[in-house]
């Protein structure tokens, strides 16, 4: 079951390629990223994730993607 | 709209002109829906863009016509496109780029009989294949009656 990490307030273009090597290059244990998705007109990202990110690791993606 | 010479007063209604053979439901009932703005996703599955979901339409022969902009962020990576009435594929497009971010339009037509009175659902999907990001944009979906 897939969980979705939703960030409002994003109303510029998101760099979602450089969303998946930053992730690829932290200290995240689970690294296991599904795929990322951005609207300009809900003005929402949204990081998708196969299981729930502990805090640690959410912490550190919420860096990530600011 | 300009009317041909010869046709007599009774083949206009109101301001819309009637021609012979075409008096009938034509273009009526006719529903559409939009989004403009710009969606990226890194998926390899295929997300939802735009749905829309008609009222009762009365039995009869219809036209779906469609349209959207797709590109992806990488060169030579594609933006997959799909678009679906009641579930039924009328068009699929892979959309592959020598450049990253060109636009390119596409879009398309379908015509089906809808059996009984009933809503229809009309969606328009999109994904990456091979990497990058897929975008898509400016999305239109419109149905209207043809007989």
């Amino acid at each position: 079951m897939s969980v979705i990490y939703e960030y409002p307030n994003k109303p510029q273009a998101q760099d979602l390629d450089a969303i998946h090597a930053a992730v690829a290059a932290s200290a995240m244990v689970d690294k296991a990223i599904e795929f990322c998705r951005w609207d300009e007109d809900a003005a929402i990202l949204q990081v998708v994730w196969a299981d729930a990110l502990d805090a640690a690791d959410k912490t550190i993606l919420d860096g990530i993607v600011g | 709209m300009a009317f041909p010479v010869g046709y007599p007063d009774e083949f206009l209604i109101g301001a819309r002109p009637v021609y012979p053979g075409m008096a009938g439901p034509f273009g009526n009932p006719e529903e559409s829906a939009s989004s403009d703005g710009v969606s990226d996703t890194t998926a390899g599955t295929y997300q939802n863009k735009l749905t829309k979901i008609t009222n009762v339409l009365p039995a009869g022969r219809y036209r779906v016509g469609w349209y959207a902009e797709g590109s992806n962020t990488a060169d030579k990576k594609r933006c997959d496109m799909r678009v679906r009435a009641n579930g039924i594929i009328c068009g699929l497009v892979n959309v592959t780029q020598e450049k990253a971010n060109e636009w390119q339009p596409n879009g398309g037509v379908y015509q089906f009989n809808l059996a009984i009175d009933a809503a229809v659902t009309m969606d328009i999907y999109w994904k990456q294949f091979d990497g990058g990001t897929a975008r898509i944009r400016n999305v239109r979906l419109e149905i209207w009656r043809v007989n």
